[in-house]
Parts: structure tokens; C-alpha cells; sequence
């Protein structure tokens, strides 16, 4: 009897009311009911652009200058990860290449998702060369930023949507030639499919910006030709200048500037929006009176004093990167050593800076479109590129340097004119001369480290090897 | 420690010794009435029946031989004869000299009747582990739920009263923890109505590093206990569902126990109206020591000295030479000069008042019977500008509208509403506790204008960026409250005798509000001038059930006897919350969001649904063989589309041999029974979109201000799926001496398999984690409840209660390739230990002398005497983060508990003591507490620190510089410790009226009470608390303190009238 009864509600249960149990997030979209039209994509590829932020923050200009002659730590209680990067000691614990990582294979997988889905769904050819040329751009990005920090690297270009696929899939690592194989193929395509220039402003991939990280990449595999070739195509489009004024490219109100070609936006407000360069790049002082509400900084990320003394006499770049001294409560000043850019003074508020990060600019350009030249053996092309840089800087022209030397003053260029944009130590790593600065800035100043050659790329994160050991570790980690 | 222990097993033995005294020792009186009183089963005489003249106190005992005499003062006095086991009973004496009396089984008691999942069982034909606790065990005055009052009273059950907070969270464990990624709470059955307990109480993050608007819009942190919402002075009886073969008949949501709460319901009888009320007041229960000015100044001193010598530095050097770290203010030179000398605990913390009035009446006609309350509770916290209070009603119908038709009601309705403050966290967030713990007590609190001192040198001279505690308390505003509204109606058909069909259909809607502001006098961590911001959430719940159930009765030739239920239920929940933050505030006088501008907000939709269908057979053979079995199909909306449906079958067996022949002569057994079990359930916590691939809003920037954008933000998964547990149990029941030792023992092992875990992917696949259904954690436990009665004469009995609970969890199986799960810089999991163990670098003591720096692993290469020890665990020559191993865990070894209750004529004194042994806390406010910066105050312990070779101190406390160097980046034991205790939970002495003196007040009873709370904690632990945990339910990081809520010590009158 009572057989029968479990029997009749069972079947009333898991037939009829099957409905019942099918219940989906109202206020959250799923992956099922997304991904519809243009519009979709669009919102996809701004959730893209939005991981940048991060990236940027606190990371590769950790990375890209902590590591070098350029900065140090002031803190009195760093994190370990901070300290193994300023003395040049990486572990594969180390909590920035962790986030370089992610957030770069993010931007990878993200754009995996939308070059997988997108052809699927019908929308004008316009818009969709314009989706498509976008997400090449950020997965490009991605890959240079892993393949120059950690070498050898898996490559992902399918998109997963179940935990089995990704098991089944070949995560082991290739060889650095045939990741940049594919960040060249993906700006080209890029760079053919995003028909305007500047794009939809400054913040989106144009094929400006596709242009200049083609240049980079090739510049950093040391091909200087095809460098040649891609950056000549940024300065002949005509489309970017200098700014007149150094200093305004890295203040409030720094949108859309002519010399920008690719910038990551901020805005304060207390939006979650925000950077934190403001407290990252200014004194740990208890009394600091330079921020509203008293803000203290962190002094995580300050010149040292070598960089102080890099620029030469009448540099108008110098009073624009550094500042000497900070306003204290009491009323006085007190002498700091510490960075401007990115410092949003109207904020008292830690990590609310408001103030764009310059990722692309033309004086970048400018300055590997000379190197390419020079290594070209273009060298009076090239010192026209190098002097418009040092002009706008209040600097005379050079002239009559021969290719080494030449290749030195765009090396101290770069220093000065791209100090905490998180250019040093690539630019180091990639002209060969990361051993002989660094080492030789170590003994100057009397640090007991040493960088060696192994450690020009950083260690795989223990946490990608903890759960992949056939992934294998860099040499010397 | 151990000592506590030794002597807590002395006076065990004691009560056991009592008994066997009790039962030889015999009274007797002089001669006016006299007689024998006899068993009326089986006219056997009975010894030791109480036997008292009523309203007085006078009385005696009968003797071995069942006789009695006793002096009346009149022939109208009422005797009443009492004994365990049997009914008490009232005869009027009359002009009788010879009284003999035949005392009924007491049936209520041999019988008693215990609720189990759709139905009741008696205790004697229970085959499974079910803890039954009733009202009058207890109930203590003062306190908001009912959940507190358990400690230590049912075994197997692990409550910690996490925080002292009025309103706030206790965590309940039944057996162990169950779940890591999972919700661990027990389903709460309230009169039918299956609830889910508290969750997402970890107070650790909260506000976030951040008070922006958005941060408060989406604070949910749980600070109410849900729990709350029951009126514990309307419960009847609490039944613990423990075993598997209880609690699988709710399936796949019984794996972490079910606590099934009965409340009161009219009797049939002529109406009583009770009023019972109580009032209180509390202070901080252990305030902590802290070192004074000079002992802080020459701590401040010291560590600024070391530091600056540490610097190539001379202690003689003048402030003008040093940094800043290492000056020093003139005045700590000299000790003596500091007039001031605060204690800022002091300045937070207040006795405040706690009251109680709860009125009810029970009664009925012989067709209809109701239970009405109402009540209200109010307590005001020992920390200032904290409170909670509630509003309670509830009525419970029964009606026998035909001979065959049954209706009834329950139905509730509460209104919670409360003060909260932010004790815990850092000061930087706003944490009022390491504020006032950090705080310098050479400065006073109020300046000579009477405002809140405020010094900007301090900050410059680094007394620690530390705003005054009595403008962040007053700048925090955290006011939230709950309205409950409960029904569950019932009809019940009598098909026939045998079959009965019973449907019910309830609702359950809350509505809860949360208001947050932060003033600009809060600061966050480096800005002292925070702008001000607000947020508000609003949520609403509506949780509809229905059921319907058919149970069959019936015995065949009296000796076989069956009872079977079926049942379908379908159970739908749907939570709406809404929320948005403000900033810009132009002033602090507004703090509602309307007085800024709102920029932040979201809402969010999200429910879950439940269909299932279930039986049970209870089958018992001649009273001595029981077997039961279930099975419940569950459907849920939470599991992935291809395990939709799971089954959760249950096994037992009893075996009452007390009933068997050959022991029928074994007069000093009254009850022996042995029970085994088996059973399958689940565990469905598992959050109610999980299986479902997500994106996430991101937002970005362009040209025009805020744009939205989206990520996928999580894996689907179609193969996700409940979590399981498999149950064995072994109990026996055994009661001795006519009841006078009731002993329940069960043994278990409880195998949790299927436990989701979010399964660490590779980066490169663009996910982070994804939930599957992998790893097994065992538990393995023993607990035991003892009641005896130790002693019973005339006018005094002595009952003692007292449970053990021992649980070994062990994890044996993880989807990491290393078998371990890093849950935060505190705490892993690893295959082999229990989850969430500590996994430090060992701290082994202080280098007392250069000599032992000698050859000695370093954390950095200057550490110097007087710095920390630690181990090197891979013998590498230096201490870094690969030395850390696992040093502990936060889960008791055992937990117990011990009720003794003495009644002397119409005095009754209770008095519980609850103990627990072997979990470890971390203190994280250790940095703060016991830091040795020379920056903060901290406890007076520092004074033993390590000062010199000559002057070593205790061996544990370093020394003090104002330099990272010594203590090293990573996180050490230095501040984990044992967080054993045994605490004296609650003393209450009651008197009831005498009679005469009721009745002329045309009362039918009236008792008054006095009782003390938390008298006192037998601890190690230097915090407040050692249950003190800032983490809630939340597993994965237990057993952290980051200064919870302290608890208080309670003073409570109470006064309660039956008329």
C-alpha cells in the first residue's frame, strides 16, 4: 500500500513538478542568456577593458619599476612580495607575478569568450570587425605581458565552459616563439580589422594602439625592421603629437590627450573605480598635510635618489616626476623624495586617485621608433625622433652620436621621460642590460644583492604549479 | 587546567558515592498518620518516596520497607507523595491514621514521547540518537535566544557564544564540523517549519578595507542571530536529531544534525495565566590588564631605543639626532611625571540593564486549546551605545472540530531591533577594541574644554593614528532591525484508527533593515578624516511549505507494532535585498543616505526550492526488538542539472534487553537498551546558484563617466551536487536504581564525502576556482549524557546533569595534487588533519642570550637577544615561509558540561558549569594586544618582557624595538594559544512561595529568583574570551579572534506568577 502512495507521489514529484526546481539567478546574468547581440559583446569587451585597472595599478608598475634603479621602498613594514621585488629576489610565491598572471590570462580567456561566441550571433559586419579587432587587441596584450615576465607560457585561444573541458585541455607550456607568433598574428589581424585610428577614444583599442604594441613586441624580440615598419605606421598617421606641457599628461583631466594612444581610465568618487598611485608613490609619514583629509601615503614606490640626479640640469620633466619636499601639519615642509605622476592631490581617500594611466603614448612611440631606426642604422632619422622628445622637455638637441652612443642617450630618454610608467625593467631585460646597470646600482649603493641572468624572467606562480606540477619551473627558481 | 579537571572527576565519583548512600540511609518520624506506599503496577513496596504535607515543609521519607509516618497539623492537610518514575500524588489526609498509597507509573516519564522528523516516538522504542531537552532544563532569565541556554547541556552538540553582543551569533555544531566550503549550521524544524540557521556571521572583514559607499551598500555581514527570532520562553521542548538515522528523513539537508524545536500548546485544562518577569544588569565579565603610563612609557621608551640602536644609533643620543621612529618624548624618561593614567576600556565599556516580561496563559476546553504570549526583551550592551530588543507574540490553536478532524495553528510574530557596534577589527576600520586596547593611557579622554582629546604630536610622535574612541563609537551608527511573521496551520483526518492524514501549509516572512553610517570622525586606516558615508540595506524573505502526510498505527496480538508515515513536501524560498550607499555628505548631522548623494546600490533576487517525498516504519516486536527505516527523495533547484534528485536511506536497530525474562529479577535495571544505526543524508548549503555559469558587472570608464561591463565570473557545473554524509552509530540507554542513573552513551563515525570544494583551475583557463563535489573529511566521536540523583530526602534533593562530547575530525581527501588547502595566511586543510588547522611558523621562544643566536636559524640576519625563537622545520639554516607547520587547531578535543540542581524546602539553586579542552585560537589582535613595536598599549604582560641578558623576563614576551625586522613579515604562533577553559556558566538560587502564603494572594504559584551569569572562566587565553571568535560560521577561517564583543557577567532578579 504505502508502496504504491511512494510510487504516485514520486511521480508526481519528479514529472509534473520538474518546473518547480528549475529556478535561475533573476538578478545575475548566466552565461545561457547572454551574449545575444553587438551590444552584449560590447558590455563584454568593457568587462575586458575594466581588469586593466588592476593590472596596471598595482602590478606591472610594481614589476616594472621596484625591480630597478628607478625605485624603492620606503614602508617600514612591506609585504615580502614587495621586498623580494625591490631587491631583485623573486620567489614563485610572490603575490604581483601572481596577479600579473591572472590578470593577464583573464584577459586572454575573456577575449577566448567573445572570438568563440561571436560569430554565432548576427550583427553588422562594421561592428563586429570592430568587436573582434578589439578582443585580438587584449588577448595580444595579455600574452606579451606573460610571455616577457615569464617566458615560456601555455597557450589558451578556445574558450572553456565546463570544468571537465579545461582538464582535458593542453595547459603545458610553449616555447616563447610561438607565443609571440601568436600576439604578432593577433595584432595584425587587429590592426586590418579596426578600421579607425583612434577608435572610440583613448580607452579602446584603435589600430593605433595595435600598431604600437606590434611595434613593442617586435622591438623586444629585438626585430627592428618589422619594429621600423609598425611604429613608422603610428608616427605617419598623423593622428598624435606631443603635449606641449610634460607635466599635464599625468595630472587631473589627463582624457584624451593627443599624445595619448592607449590609456587606462580612473576616476575618483569612491566608485571602486580608482587607483592608488596617490598613496603608492608618496612618503609613509603620519604627518604628511599634501592630501585632503590628511592622507598618509605608503612610500612603497619611491625615486631613489639616483633617479633623482638622472635628469639633467633645466629638465622640465624633473620638477614634473619628483618632488623634494612635503607639507607637514605643523605647518612646515620636510624633505621626501617621491613621485607626482598619477598623484591625485583632490583625493583623501586611498586608492580613489583619479588621474589616467598613460599605457601607450606617442613619446614611447617616438622614442622605439628612434631605437629601431638607430639599430637600423638610421641614426640621423632616428635623433630627430629622440630630439622631439627632448625638445618638449626643455632640453637641447643631440647630434653626431654614432649607434652606441646613440643607443645610450634613448636609453637614458627612456629613463627620465617614462619613469614610473612601468617601462625600466623591460626596457633593461630587453637591450641586454639588466646585469650590468643593475649590479653596478646595487654596489654604488652599497646593497648586498645581485641580480643574475636567470632572473631576467620571473618564476611561474607556485599556486599555477601547485596545481599543475607538469607545468615546470623556470631555471634557477 | 588539568587540575580543574582532576577535581571535576572527584566530585563525579562524589555523586555516584551519594547515590548508594542515598539508597541505605533511611528517615523516619513520629506518629499521627502512617502507611506504606506501594507500586500500583506490581504492588511492590517502594522505598524513598518523599512525602510532604503540602505548603509546608514539612515532610519525611518512606523506609526501606515502603512504610512512612509523619505529624500533620490538621486533617486537612494534602499529602503528596513523589518518587521517580512514578506520578506525583495528592491525598488529603482526613481523620485517617493509616494511609496506604499505590503510586502510579509515571507515564509521561517511561513514555516520554520525543519528536522526531513528521512525528513522535516514545523513548523507549527510539532506535536512534536524538537529545531531548525541555523548557523547565533551560530556561535561565536574560538571555535573547534559546540557543545559549543549550551549552553544555545536550552531548554532541558543540555551542560557542562566539560574541557577548546582545543579538548577537552563537555557533552550533552538531558533531563536529561537517562541510568546508559549505554551510555547517543544523536545519532548524520550529513546530513543523524546517528554517535554515544563521550564516554569513563573520565579523573578521567587516566594512571592508574600505567604508566607500559601495563597500556599506553591500555589507552583508550577519549580525542578528536569526535565532532570535523564537521566544525561548514559548518552547516546549528542543529535540537534537543526531545520528543519520534521525535526521535522513530530511535528507539532504539533515547531514549537519536538525534541531527540531517544539513550542508550548494548551492543555485541555482550566486557563493559567503566567507572568514571568526578570530583571538585570551586566558587566564586562573580564575586563583585560593593561599596562598603566609609566609601564607603557617605558615601554615606548625602550622599544624606540632599541630601535634606534638597531639604526647604528647610541642610546644616549639626543631626539634631535634620531629619526622619527626613534624619538623619544622627554616626559616617558621620567614615568613618574605622568599624571594622566587611562584605561580606556573603561571609557567604552558600562554595566547596563537587561529586563524581561513575558505573559502567557495555556489552557482549553475538552474540544479546543489554545497558548497565548507576548513578551518583550531589552538589554542594553556592556559596550556604549549597543542594545537589542525584541517584541514577541504567538498563539497555538488546537481544535477537535468532528470526531475525525483535527485543526490547529501556530503562529508567531516577533520584532527585533538593536544598536550594534564594531568592537572587532583593527582601529584603522573603525574596531572600537583595538582602539581602546591601542590607545596611550598617559593621554586623558577629554581635553581641559571638555572636548574629546585629540593631539596631533601624538600622531606625529607615533602613538598610532588612533582618533579618540568616543567620537568613533558615536560616529558609528549600525541599526538594524528584524520582523518575523510565522504561521503554520495543520489539519489532521482520522481516515480510520489506524491511518491519519495530516496537510499543513505555512509561511515564514521576515523583514530586516540594516542602517550603517560612518562619521568623519571614523578614520580609515591613514586618512583621520574619512569622508562620512551611509549605506541601508532592506530585505525581505517569504519561505512558503507545504505538507502532507499519512501515518499508519497499528498493533497485531500486542506484541508487534507498527507505525508508518509517508509524505510529499514542496518548500519554496525567495530573499529580495535591496541596498544602496551614499557619500558627500555635506555634515554629520544627517546620517540617513538622504543627506548625501547616492552613488552606490544593487538588488538582488534569490531563491530556492525544495520538493520531496519521504517514509518512515517504526516496527518493535514484544517491546524489546525496534527497527526503523527511512528514505527521502529530495529534489532541489541548487543541485546541476544532471543530479537533480538524490535518495537518503536510513537503518536502525534497538534492542530493549531490560524487557528480556532472564532480567526481570535485576531490580537495580530499570531500562537497558543498545541501539546501532546506519544512514545517508545530505547537505544542501551549498549556495543556490552555484551550478549555474555566471558573469559578473564590472564597471569602466569612458569619455561620458561610468559604463557597465561584464565577466564570466564562474564555471558552470551540471554534475554539482548536495554533499553527503554516511552515519554509523552505537548507543546504549541504561537506567539504574529505579532511575536514578540514566545513562546515554553513543559512539559514531560520520563519513562526509562528496564535500564540495572549490577546485583550484589553472589561471590560464581564465577561471579561478570552480565547485565540484570532491573530498572526504571524517568525524569519529563519543558523547554521553548522565542524569542522576544523587540525592532525595524530605527536603532536599540534589540532581546532577553532565555530558561529554569528544570529536576527531580528519580530512581524507582534497582535489589538490598536495592534499591541502591554504584557507588564509592562518590556516589550511590537509589531508590527515583536522580541517582548518593552524600552520604557523613555530615560535620556541626568545633568544635569551647572544650565546644562543650562535649558529642558530634566523629570520633576518641581525635578530639580536631578546627576539623570537623559531623553529627551523626543513633544518635549511634560516626561518621563512617554508618553516611554517601546522601547530594546532581550532576545534575542542572534548566539550562537557555539568548541571547540579539542590532543592532544599522551597529553595532550589542551580548551578551549570561548561568546559572545553584543547581548541587553539589565534589571536589576531595579537599584533596589537602583544605587539612589540613600542608603538601601541598593550596587555600588562609586556612589562615581563625580555629587557636585557640581565633582565630576561619570562622566556615568551620579546623584547621591544620599534623595527619589522625582529618579529619578520609572516605570521608565527607567536599569538596562537590554548583557548581551554572551564567556565561557571550559570548560578540561579529560586524560591517558591509557600503555598498559604500564594493562596492568600489568590494565586495558584509564585517562585522569585536571583541568578548570576558567566560567574567565572578558569582560562590561559589572554583575550577576552577563549570562545571569542570573529569568524561566525564561517569554517574555513575558525577559530580567529580579532576582539569579539565581550561577553558579559550577568546579575538578574526574577519574579514569576501562575494565576
Amino acid at each position: 500500500m504505502k508502496k504504491y502512495i511512494i510510487y504516485i507521489l514520486t511521480l508526481l514529484a519528479g514529472t509534473s513538478c520538474s518546473d518547480f526546481l528549475e529556478l535561475q539567478p533573476e538578478h545575475q546574468i548566466s552565461d545561457g542568456s547572454f551574449y545575444k547581440n553587438a551590444n552584449d559583446f560590447e558590455t563584454a569587451l568593457i568587462g575586458s577593458y575594466s581588469s586593466l585597472q588592476n593590472l596596471y595599478d598595482a602590478n606591472l608598475v610594481y614589476v616594472g619599476e621596484l625591480t630597478t634603479d628607478n625605485a624603492e621602498i620606503q614602508w617600514t613594514t612591506p609585504s615580502i612580495s614587495e621586498v623580494e621585488l625591490d631587491e631583485v629576489n623573486f620567489t614563485p610565491s610572490n603575490g604581483f607575478l601572481n596577479a600579473i598572471w591572472q590578470i593577464s590570462f583573464n584577459l586572454v580567456s575573456q577575449s577566448n569568450n567573445i572570438l568563440s561566441r561571436i560569430d554565432e550571433v548576427d550583427m553588422g559586419t562594421q561592428i563586429r570587425d570592430q568587436i573582434k579587432g578589439e578582443a585580438l587587441f587584449l588577448r595580444a596584450f595579455g600574452y606579451f605581458n606573460l610571455v616577457r615576465t615569464f617566458g615560456p607560457i601555455p597557450i589558451v585561444d578556445v574558450a572553456f565552459r565546463s570544468p571537465g573541458e579545461i582538464a582535458a585541455y593542453d595547459m603545458t607550456r610553449k616555447p616563447e616563439e610561438a607565443v609571440y607568433q601568436m600576439i604578432e598574428a593577433d595584432l595584425n589581424q587587429a590592426t586590418s580589422l579596426l578600421t579607425n585610428v583612434d577608435g572610440l577614444g583613448k580607452s579602446r583599442a584603435s589600430s593605433a594602439a595595435a600598431m604600437t604594441l606590434l611595434g613593442k613586441v617586435y622591438l623586444t624580440q629585438m626585430d627592428y625592421s618589422n619594429a621600423e615598419t609598425a611604429l613608422k605606421g603610428v608616427v605617419e598617421s598623423n593622428a598624435y603629437s606631443l603635449e606641449s606641457d610634460y607635466k599635464s599628461l599625468f595630472i587631473n583631466g589627463n582624457d584624451e590627450l593627443t599624445e595619448s594612444i592607449f590609456e587606462i581610465k580612473y576616476m575618483s568618487g569612491n566608485l571602486g573605480v580608482g587607483n592608488g598611485f596617490s598613496s603608492t608613490f608618496t612618503p609613509a609619514r603620519f604627518d604628511m598635510d599634501i592630501f585632503p583629509n590628511q592622507m598618509q601615503g605608503s612610500g612603497r614606490i619611491l625615486p631613489t635618489p639616483e633617479m633623482a640626479e638622472a635628469y639633467e640640469a633645466g629638465d622640465l620633466r624633473r620638477p614634473a616626476s619628483i618632488g623634494d619636499s612635503v607639507k607637514v601639519i605643523s605647518g612646515g615642509y620636510e624633505k621626501e623624495l617621491y613621485g607626482l605622476k598619477f598623484v591625485d592631490f583632490t583625493t583623501g581617500v586611498q586608492g580613489d586617485g583619479g588621474i589616467n594611466f598613460t599605457a601607450l603614448r606617442y613619446a614611447d612611440v617616438l622614442l622605439m621608433y628612434a631605437e629601431a631606426l638607430n639599430q637600423n642604422a638610421k641614426q640621423d632619422e632616428a635623433i630627430v625622433y629622440l630630439n622631439l622628445v627632448r625638445e618638449r622637455a626643455g632640453l637641447t638637441g643631440l647630434s653626431g652620436l654614432d649607434q652606441e652612443a646613440l643607443a645610450l642617450a634613448l636609453a637614458q630618454e627612456r629613463r627620465v621621460e617614462l619613469f614610473l610608467e612601468g617601462h625600466r625593467w623591460f626596457d633593461l631585460v630587453r637591450t641586454g642590460k639588466l646585469l650590468t646597470e643593475m649590479n653596478a646600482y646595487f654596489a654604488r649603493n652599497n646593497l648586498n644583492f645581485e641580480v643574475q641572468n636567470y632572473e631576467s624572467i620571473m618564476p611561474i606562480p607556485l599556486r599555477e604549479i601547485d596545481i599543475n606540477p607538469n607545468l615546470g619551473q623556470n631555471t634557477g627558481y | 587546567m588539568k587540575t580543574l579537571i582532576k577535581s571535576f572527576v572527584f566530585v563525579m565519583a562524589l555523586c555516584f558515592s551519594m547515590v548508594h548512600y542515598e539508597l541505605l540511609a533511611q528517615a523516619g518520624n513520629r506518629l499521627v498518620v502512617k502507611g506504606t506506599v506501594t507500586s500500583a503496577e506490581d504492588g511492590a513496596t517502594i522505598p524513598g518516596v518523599t512525602v510532604l504535607e503540602k505548603g509546608t515543609s514539612n515532610g519525611t521519607v518512606t523506609d526501606i520497607d515502603g512504610g512512612y509516618d509523619i505529624t500533620l497539623g490538621n486533617g486537612n492537610s494534602v499529602l503528596v507523595f513523589s518518587y521517580v518514575g512514578f506520578a506525583k500524588t495528592e491525598i488529603q489526609a482526613g481523620n485517617r491514621s493509616t494511609l496506604d498509597v499505590q503510586l502510579q507509573m509515571d507515564m509521561e516519564q517511561l513514555n516520554e514521547v520525543v519528536v522526531v522528523g513528521y512525528g513522535t516516538q516514545k523513548r523507549k522504542d527510539l532506535s536512534g540518537s536524538i537529545s531531548r531537552i525541555t523548557s523547565d532544563e533551560f530556561l535561565q532569565p536574560s538571555t535573547g535566544s534559546f540557543d545559549q541556554m543549550l551549552q553544555g547541556k545536550v552531548a554532541g552538540v558543540q555551542i560557542n557564544q562566539t560574541t557577548g553582543a546582545p543579538g548577537g551569533n552563537v555557533n552550533i555544531l552538531v558533531r563536529g564540523v561537517s562541510s568546508i566550503s559549505g554551510g555547517n549550521q543544523p536545519l532548524y524544524v520550529i513546530d513543523g517549519f524546517p528554517v535554515d540557521g544563521g550564516s554569513n556571521s563573520n565579523m573578521r572583514g567587516y566594512g571592508g578595507d574600505s567604508f566607500s559607499s559601495a563597500n556599506m551598500a553591500s555589507n552583508t555581514a550577519n549580525r542578528i542571530n536569526p535565532l532570535n527570532s523564537i521566544n525561548p520562553s514559548d518552547i516546549a521542548s528542543i529535540e537534537i536529531l543526531k545520528d543519520a538515522s534521525a535526521t535522513a528523513i530530511y535528507g539532504s539537508r539533515g547531514s549537519n544534525g536538525v534541531v527540531i524545536i517544539t513550542t508550548k500548546r494548551g492543555n485541555y485544562e482550566k486557563a493559567q495565566i503566567s507572568l514571568d518577569m526578570s530583571y538585570g544588569y551586566q558587566e564586562v565579565a573580564n575586563k583585560l590588564d593593561l599596562m598603566n603610563a609609566s609601564q607603557y612609557a617605558d615601554f615606548v621608551a625602550d622599544g624606540r631605543d632599541n630601535a634606534w640602536i638597531f639604526r647604528g644609533g647610541s642610546i644616549n643620543d639626543p631626539n634631535e639626532v634620531r629619526n622619527a621612529a626613534s624619538r623619544v618624548r622627554p616626559e616617558f624618561r621620567n614615568p613618574a611625571s605622568l599624571t594622566t593614567d587611562t584605561d580606556w576600556q573603561d571609557v567604552i565599556f558600562r554595566t547596563a540593564p537587561v529586563r524581561n516580561v513575558q505573559l502567557s496563559s495555556r489552557g482549553g476546553t475538552d474540544k479546543t486549546s489554545f497558548f497565548i504570549s507576548g513578551g518583550y526583551f531589552s538589554q542594553e550592551g556592556v559596550v556604549i551605545n549597543s542594545d537589542y530588543n525584541r517584541f514577541n507574540l504567538r498563539v497555538n490553536v488546537d481544535a477537535q472540530i468532528t470526531d475525525k478532524v483535527r485543526i490547529g495553528t501556530s503562529t508567531y510574530g516577533s520584532y527585533g531591533y538593536g544598536r550594534f557596534a564594531n568592537t572587532e577589527s583593527h582601529y584603522g576600520q573603525g574596531g572600537l577594541l583595538s582602539n581602546v586596547l591601542a590607545a596611550s593611557p598617559t593621554i586623558p579622554v577629554y581635553d581641559a574644554d571638555g572636548n574629546y582629546y585629540f593631539n596631533q604630536d601624538d600622531v606625529t610622535d607615533g602613538l598610532g593614528f588612533l582618533a579618540n574612541v568616543l567620537a568613533v563609537s558615536e560616529g558609528s551608527v549600525d541599526r538594524r532591525n528584524v520582523m518575523n511573521v510565522y504561521t503554520n496551520n495543520y489539519i489532521e483526518v482520522d481516515i480510520n484508527e489506524n491511518l491519519m492524514f495530516r496537510s499543513s501549509a505555512g509561511i515564514n516572512y521576515s523583514s530586516s533593515n540594516i542602517r550603517l553610517w560612518r562619521s568623519t570622525a571614523v578614520p580609515q586606516y591613514t586618512s583621520l578624516n574619512y569622508p562620512a558615508t551611509a549605506g541601508a540595506t532592506k530585505m525581505d524573505n517569504l519561505n512558503w511549505l507545504n505538507e502532507n502526510t499519512l501515518t499508519f498505527n497499528k498493533s497485531f496480538d500486542n506484541k508487534h507494532f507498527l507505525n508508518a508515515v509517508a509524505g510529499f513536501t514542496a518548500q519554496k524560498n525567495s530573499g529580495d535585498r535591496l541596498s544602496a550607499g551614499a557619500s558627500d555628505f555635506p555634515t554629520n548631522y544627517v546620517t540617513y543616505l538622504s543627506g548625501g548623494i547616492v552613488n552606490a546600490g544593487t538588488q538582488t533576487l534569490s531563491e530556492w526550492s525544495l520538493l520531496s517525498v519521504m517514509a518512515r516504519i517504526n516496527y518493535s516486536f514484544d517491546s524489546k526488538y525496534l527497527f526503523t527505516a527511512t528514505l527521502r527523495r529530495d529534489g532541489s533547484s541548487r543541485f546541476g542539472s544532471n543530479f537533480k534528485w538524490g535518495s537518503f536511506p536510513s537503518f536502525s536497530l534497538g534492542y530493549n534487553i531490560s524487557e528480556e525474562e532472564f532480567l526481570s529479577n535485576a531490580d537495580f535495571l530499570s531500562n537497558l537498551k543498545i541501539r546501532a544505526s546506519y544512514g545517508i543524508s545530505g547537505n544542501n548549503q551549498i549556495g543556490n546558484y552555484t551550478h549555474i555559469g555566471l558573469l559578473s558587472a564590472r564597471r569602466y570608464i569612458n569619455e561620458s563617466g561610468l559604463i557597465p561591463g561584464l565577466v564570466p565570473s564562474s564555471l558552470a557545473n551540471d554534475d554539482l551536487t548536495w554533499e553527503i554524509s554516511k552515519q554509523t552509530n552505537f548507543g546504549i540507554d541504561m537506567s539504574l536504581f529505579q532511575d536514578r542513573i540514566n545513562l546515554t552513551a553513543d559512539i559514531y563515525r560520520d563519513l562526509k564525502t562528496d564535500l564540495l570544494l572549490a577546485v583550484q583551475l589553472p589561471a590560464a583557463s581564465g577561471f579561478y576556482s570552480s565547485v565540484q563535489n570532491i573530498g572526504d573529511v571524517e568525524n569519529k566521536g563519543f558523547e554521553l549524557g548522565l542524569n542522576t540523583v544523587n540525592i532525595q530526602k524530605t527536603n532536599f534533593t540534589w540532581n546532577s546533569n553532565f555530558t561529554f562530547s569528544a570529536n576527531k575530525n580528519k580530512v581524507l581527501k582534497l582535489a589538490t595534487e598536495g592534499g591541502r588547502i591554504s584557507n588564509s595566511p592562518y590556516q589550511i586543510t590537509e589531508v590527515g588533519q583536522p580541517v582548518s588547522s593552524f600552520y604557523l611558523i613555530n615560535k620556541l621562544g626568545i633568544f635569551m642570550n647572544s650565546d644562543e643566536l650562535e649558529g642558530a636559524a634566523l629570520f633576518h640576519p641581525r635578530t639580536e637577544a631578546g627576539d623570537i625563537k623559531f623553529e627551523d622545520v626543513n633544518e635549511d639554516g634560516v626561518i621563512n615561509q617554508n618553516d611554517r607547520k601546522i601547530v594546532g587547531n581550532p576545534w575542542p578535543d572534548f566539550v562537557w558540561g555539568i548541571t547540579n540542581n539542590f532543592e532544599w524546602k522551597n529553595f532550589n539553586l542551580n548551578i551549570a558549569i561548561v568546559g572545553s579542552e584543547g581548541a587553539q585560537t589565534y589571536l589576531e589582535s595579537g599584533g596589537a594586544l602583544m605587539g612589540s613595536n613600542g608603538v601601541q598599549n598593550g596587555l600588562v604582560l609586556q612589562d615581563r618582557r625580555w629587557r636585557s641578558e640581565e633582565d630576561p623576563g619570562d622566556g615568551i614576551i620579546p623584547r621591544a624595538i620599534r623595527s619589522n625586522h625582529a618579529l619578520g613579515f609572516g605570521t608565527s604562533s607567536n599569538f596562537l594559544f590554548d583557548a581551554s577553559f572551564i567556565r561557571i556558566r550559570n548560578v540561579m538560587l529560586g524560591y517558591t512561595m509557600p503555598q498559604e502564603l500564594v493562596s492568600r494572594f489568590r494565586l495558584t504559584g509564585m517562585n522569585v529568583y536571583a541568578s548570576v551569569a558567566n560567574v567565572y572562566t578558569f582560562t590561559d587565553y589572554p583575550g577576552y574570551d577563549p570562545e571569542s571568535s570573529s569568524t561566525g560560521d564561517d569554517v574555513v577561517n575558525a577559530g580567529i579572534d580579532y576582539l569579539n564583543y565581550p561577553l558579559p557577567r550577568t546579575y538578574t532578579l526574577g519574579l514569576k506568577i501562575t494565576l
